[in-house]
Parts: structure tokens; sequence; C-alpha cells
């Protein structure tokens, strides 16, 4: 095989057994790698209704055909089981270098089932595959078992490794590649660590054969320029995602006390230019990619002194920000290199955080119920404090640490209302009111709450000829008309279906690959036909842009069928109300919700869902998922 | 003499290993990163992120080598695989440990300046030299009976 390594490795971690697999041709072929290699595996594979922290789930690591290539940003990895918060499809993904070294030991992805009966890692070595005991590092945080593991075994090996957040079963625990990358959202720590599996370490010396090796490096080599050079690379280089701490506040749309606006009053304490000058150390970079977006942080005196690691994202930067009323920035670089120690989903920490915040202030719950904590927003000792509560489950860490969701079903009533997660998944820092794709992106996305899943970033900049060139297409076809002026007004509802609908298709692509959505989405530089001809040299397979949009879609659907199996349906795909009734305060978007009835009919035309939500059996069938409608429609 | 000099700036290196997959490709034709002929590693604390090792073409290899095969060939210092005994010499000689063995290699596996790592890091980390050599070939040090 080209591209592939053509090898799975499958690990029963109850009874220690090691299986090496051929990776069949035609799952390749139909589904690349990544999320489509999982989404199939999960589905020919997982019983539906089973409880993600028993060992009957299954947890899966896959990479692509391009990873461990030149192809810029070939260093992601896909993760994928049922995940603990939404009781649904989960799935992370994490930059960093661990993908490619998986290819270079010889595997395209790696199947655990079971779970073993004392702490264990999985070591690869191109050949050599051990299940060792772990036992020296359960209880250590994800920085020390890599240094532990890197002493152990040689400096350059890869690690994947959750912290003490995964072994305590948190539902909001990320796994880390090596130190700082985190495989968030989902809670697959916690899958990792009801398995009992410590860690991952990874080293391999072998090659990819590439198909066309002429054409796909030439093709890579004017790739790498493209993005490298793009016009919207610059800011990206310079700044990483913290930039947009003032961007979203510039147009109100980054989450402050719990969703309560849109608009953080103290945000210039937070901005990246702040950041940049005052703790900014240096960049780094995933494999093979030239925008180096990672921001290594560390803060050099008071309270919070110390070594803030890399990767501050926006998405913390809102989670321990403004979501939390805190504008410390020391808080913040601290809470989020503690939280890459424990192995925690910042966003979903954030989330939960936030909302007992909310509640304790609207007086659902009182000192007696916390413990006697006073949970006062912006007070950043008490956000650190509450990050190490929910880490250990101690006081009311432990129902915290349930995520928002479980929680706010525990305590009912009136709580239900500040619940700001879809599908028990927090809404991580884009606020819905504020760019109405998002807001329905939230609920189609099919791991829960996402930003990711469509990553439909070009109407929230308003960019006329990306949009055009992306989607002008696709709207005369079905509209008879122009997306403009409505496709790049974020405010409007108008197009915003086909945006998410035809997005989310790319973003299931990129994830099949396994490539960055920084290149694919935004700066948007690569799309179905660049992704198309990348992975025909590499692989071989005549790809067309037509062949991408459908294994897309057919990736995309295969999810969606997962979580109607798992008992989903169009009820789960609602927002909080607070989404639906309670305007946005800030100008420019005063006085605007989430229309999110309006464009979820639309989009379920598009999509072929009937009213239940359930892909049609005729839209299956297109995008070959015959077996997949049989099951659903009982035949 | 004039030789290519190759040259690391560790401070503007992020460690994207872009110059290590494009070295093994362009001189080996795959993807082998023990192969490349430019290594980036981390240094000792991370904050100070990495260190770029390539070779400068000082030459002082040249010097040492008991079978004289090494000598300035296209602006490079050049290890000619047929003399080359390997013994490993130059690789213990080397004041910046920038020639190494790789596996599957006849020879000490060195930069030969060929200056792909220079066209593809995109940072600027990377930065090549035409630079008159520094050392007297003809001062040859033989460790022979030593
Ligand atoms: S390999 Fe080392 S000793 Fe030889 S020329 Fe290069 S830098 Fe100098
Ligand atoms: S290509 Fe440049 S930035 Fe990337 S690892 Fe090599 S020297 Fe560093």
């Amino acid at each position: 095989m080209y591209g592939w390594m053509g090898r799975i490795l499958r690990i029963n971690l109850t009874d220690e057994k090691i299986k090496w697999e051929t990776l069949p041709e035609d799952l390749a072929r139909n589904y690349i790698g990544g999320n489509g290699l999982g989404a199939r595996i999960l589905w020919d594979e997982l019983k539906p209704g089973i409880d993600p922290l028993s060992p009957e789930n299954i947890l899966v690591f896959a990479t692509g055909p391009l990873n461990g290539t030149l192809w810029p940003t070939s260093g992601r990895l896909h993760v994928m089981a049922k995940g603990p918060l939404s009781n649904a499809w989960g799935e992370g993904n994490s930059g960093g270098h661990f993908a490619p070294y998986l290819k270079f030991a010889g595997y395209d992805a790696i199947i655990f089932e079971g779970a073993a009966k004392k702490p264990v890692y999985l070591y690869i070595d191109d050949g050599i595959v051990e299940l060792r005991d772990a036992k020296h590092l359960w209880g250590k945080d994800v920085w020390e078992t890599h240094e532990i593991l890197k002493k152990e075994i040689r400096e350059d090996i890869r690690t994947a490794a959750i912290g003490q957040a995964g072994e305590n079963l948190v539902r909001m625990a990320a796994i880390m590649i090596d130190k700082y990358a985190a495989v968030a959202r989902s809670g697959l720590g916690a899958v990792m660590g009801s398995k009992k599996l410590k860690a991952i370490a990874v080293y391999g010396t072998k090659q990819i054969n590439l198909y066309n090796k002429y054409r796909f490096y030439e093709f890579t080599y004017q790739a790498q320029r493209r993005l490298s050079s793009h016009q919207f690379s610059k800011e990206v280089k310079q700044y990483g995602t913290e930039i947009l701490v003032d961007l979203m506040n510039e147009i109100a749309r980054y989450p402050t006390r719990n969703f309560q606006s849109g608009y953080f009053e103290q945000y210039e304490k937070l901005s990246a230019h702040l950041l940049k000058e005052k703790y900014r150390v240096r960049d780094e970079s995933c494999y093979a990619c030239p925008l180096h977006c990672k921001k290594y942080n560390a803060v050099k005196e008071g309270k919070y002194k110390g070594d803030g690691g890399l990767g501050l994202e926006y998405e913390t930067l809102n989670a321990y920000g403004g979501r939390v009323g805190n504008s410390d920035p020391e808080a913040v670089i601290y809470a989020n290199a503690l939280s890459n120690k424990y192995g925690l989903d910042t966003d979903d920490v954030g989330g939960v955080i936030g909302f007992m915040m909310e509640i304790y202030e609207k007086g659902i719950i009182d000192k007696e119920f916390t413990g006697g904590l006073e949970l006062k927003w912006g007070d950043s000792d008490l956000l650190i404090k509450l990050i190490n509560m929910i880490t250990f489950r101690e006081g009311i860490g432990d129902l915290m640490a349930e995520g928002t969701h479980r929680a706010a079903l525990k305590i009912g009533g009136e709580a239900l209302y500040y619940d700001m997660t879809v599908k028990g998944v927090d809404i991580p820092a884009q606020d819905g009111r504020a760019q109405k794709s998002m807001g329905l992106s939230h609920v189609t996305s099919n791991r829960g709450a996402d930003h990711l899943t469509s990553g439909e970033f070009l109407s929230e900049v308003g960019w006329p000829d990306a949009i055009v060139e992306r989607f002008e297409k696709r709207a005369k076809e079905i509209y008879g008309r122009s997306i403009l002026p409505e496709g790049a007004d974020r405010l409007s509802p108008k197009f915003k279906p086909l945006m998410v609908y035809d997005s989310e298709h790319l973003a299931a692509l990129a994830d099949s690959m396994v490539v960055c959505k920084f290149s694919t989405h935004w700066p948007p530089v690569f799309f179905f036909e660049d992704l198309a001809k990348a992975v025909t040299y590499a692989t071989g397979y005549k790809y067309s842009e037509a062949d991408m949009r459908v294994i897309g879609e057919r990736i995309f659907l295969l999810e969606r069928a997962f979580n109607i199996r798992e008992g989903l349906s169009s009820k789960d795909d609602r927002l909080p109300e607070r989404f639906l009734k309670e305007p946005a305060q800030t100008p420019p978007n005063k006085g605007h919700v989430v229309e999110l009835d309006e464009m979820l009919s639309e989009y379920y035309r598009l999509r072929g869902y009937n009213s239940e939500g359930i892909p049609s059996y005729d839209r299956l069938v297109k995008v070959g998922l015959e077996d997949v409608a049989k099951y659903l429609y009982d035949m | 003499m004039r030789v290519t000099k190759i040259y690391g700036t560790d401070p503007k290196c992020v460690g994207c290993q872009i110059c290590m997959i494009t070295c093994s490709e362009v001189n080996f034709g795959e993807v082998d990163l023990t192969k490349s002929r430019v290594r980036i590693s981390h240094k000792e604390n991370p904050m100070d992120g990495f260190h770029i090792t390539v070779c400068t073409n000082c030459g002082i290899c040249a010097l040492y080598c008991p079978t004289d095969a090494i000598s300035i060939v296209n602006k490079n210092v050049h290890i000619d695989e047929s003399l080359c005994n390997k013994c490993g010499v130059c690789i213990e000689v080397c004041p910046i440990d920038a020639i190494w063995w790789s596996p599957g290699l006849n020879a000490p596996n060195k930069c030969v300046a060929c200056k792909a790592c220079v066209d593809t890091c995109p940072t600027g980390a990377l930065n090549a030299v035409e630079v008159d050599l520094k050392i007297d070939l003809g001062k040859r040090v033989t460790l022979r009976g030593v």
C-alpha cells in the first residue's frame, strides 16, 4: 500500500493480547483514515448502549495517508471512542508529532479493547510492541510521565498519556500528546483511564511509501509555500489563536460569565499583544507545519510564577478567562499549565466552573452546597482550587467532574436553564448569537457542541472572496442565486445551513487525512481539490473533488448513524434556551438570538434527515452506506 | 578554498522538522528522519526550545580521517564512500557532533550542503553562506598507529 502503512495494531487489554492486522484496502480507500477509519471500526465493532467507561468501549487512535510526509500540518492524530460526556460519538484531534511516529513504527491505527487489571502502558518501537507495567507512572501527571518515559526509553520518544484527571475518570479528561497538545472534547482521557492505560510511547524508523513521489513532493513543496505565505498566515504565526481574544471581543462573540454576555469589559488584560509582550518565551510547530501557531508562555514573578508550557489557546483564554469572569492572564497561564499536567479539557472545565458560578450567583446553590466556598466570578485562586478539586474529585469537585450537563441534571430545577451544553458537551468559546453558523454548528456536530466539526469561520470574518470560492457554485445549484451578500454576514441566518453543511464535509475530510484545520478552514488554503490531489499522489487511488465530497459526507453520516444507534434523535439537536430566548446584549449583535429552527429545518433538508433527525435511506445508499441504511431502517 | 557553510539559528527554530523531512527525502528519496543530515533536538529546559545540529563544513574531520576519504568537492567537505573504512574517527572529532551513523548507510552520514533544508525552513532558522575554508588540508593529522 502507498501512503498508508497497511497495518493496524489491535490490543486487547483484558487478556493482554496483541494482534497485527492488515488494513483492509477498501476500508482505507473509502474512509481514508482518522475519523473515517474510527467511525467504521466503532460502527462495526462497538456494541450499542454500552457504558463508555466500561471495558466494552473501544478506543481507536488513527492516522491518515498524509501523516508523516512533508504535507503541511500532517502531524495530527485522531482519537475516537464512545464519549463519556455525550454517551454518543466521541472524538478528539491533536497536533504534535505522535501520529507521524506511529506511522514510522509501521501502523496506521491502534485499537484498544477491554481493560487492564492493573495500570499498563504500551511501548511501540518498530516491530516491538509491548504492554508494560505502569505502576510507577500511575498517579503521576502528564509532564512527569512524559519525562520518565523519555528517560526510560529514549530522548526522541513520542507519548500520548493521561494525567490524574483521566485516572480519576473525570468526564472532561483529555489525552495529552507529549506534554502540551490535548486530544480534547468528548472526555476520551477518562476512557483511557477506565482501561487503566496510562500511556502510549512510540518510536519508529520505517518509511512511508508514496505512489507518485515526484508529483507528491512537487505539489507538497508548493502547498507548504502557499500555506506559509497566505495573507492570513502572518497573524497565525505571530499570535496563534491568542489573537482571537481581541477579535472576538470586537464583535462581541466572546462568552462572558457563562454566556451572559459576548463582551468582556476587561478583555484587554488577556489581549494577545499583552501576552506576547509580557509572557511569550518562544514559538513551536507541530510536525511539518510552517505556521508555528503554538506559543510558549512563562510567568516570571508573582504567585503564579513558573513554566506555563506551550499552547495557550483562545479556547482556554476564554474558558479560564471571560467565561468565569477572570481577567488575570497569569492565573490563566498557570491554570492552563495545570490542566495540561492533569490532562483536562479546559473548555469543559471552564464551562462547568462558569455554570457553578452562575447558579451560585442566582442563589440556586449556596455555601452549604459548595462546602463553604464562595463561588465568585473572577476569583482566580478559586479557579485553580476548583481545577484541583475536579481532578481529584474532592468536595463539589466530585459532582463537577461529571461535567456541566450531569451536574445540572443532578441539581435540577432552575439550574437547567444555565446548562450551556449540547449533547452533554460544553459549548466552546463561540457564542452562536454573534455568529449564526456557529449556533447551528453546535447542534449539528456529531460530538456535541463544537466549532471544529464544521469550522465555518468564513462568515465570521465575512471574507467574500473565500466565501465565493467555496460556496458560490453550490448556492447557485441549490438556490439559484449568489451566496453574497448574506453569506458573508455572520448575523444573517441565510445560507448558513449550506455553509455549515458543506464545511462539515471538508472538516470530516481534514480529520480523515489527518491534517489541521489551520490550512483547510482558517487560513482557508486547501479545499477538496487540493486534498484530492495530495491523497491521489500519495496513495495511487484516483480521487476527484467530487469523490472527496462524498467521502466527507460518508464519514459525517456514519458518525450521525452511530449517534442514532445510541438513541439520539432530533430532540437532542437543541441549543440551550439562553441562545434562543435571551438576546445578545452588546452591539453589534444587540438583540440577536440564534434562529435555530429556521436554520435547522433547512439543514435537515440539505442533509436528507427526516423529522426525527435520521438520515434518509436513499442518502445513506448514495454515499455508500447501504449496510448502515439497512440497519437504521430495520431491513 | 571556498566552502558552503550551513548554520542554524536556534532561537528561530520552531521544531517543525520540515528540514529533516526534506533532507531525507531529497538525499535518500524517502522520509526517514534517522537519515536526515540535519537534526533538531529539544534543549534540556523546554523553555529554551530546540537545538539545530547541522554541519558547518569547517573541515576538521578531513584533518583526522585516517584514509584521506574526506576532501573538498563542490565546495563541500565530502566523504568518499569507496575510501571510507568506517572507523568513525570523523564522528569522534567533529566539534559540533554533526556527523553520525544512520542505519543502512555505507559511510558516516554527513551533510552534503545541498541547501534543501535552507530552502524549506519556514522560519529562516537555517541559512547558507559561502566562506573560506579556515583549516589547512595540508596539515592532515594521521592517527594511524596511535
Ligand atoms: S562534519 Fe563536523 S567536522 Fe566535518 S566539516 Fe562538518 S561541522 Fe566540521
Ligand atoms: S525547518 Fe527550520 S524551524 Fe523547522 S525544525 Fe528545521 S530548522 Fe527548525
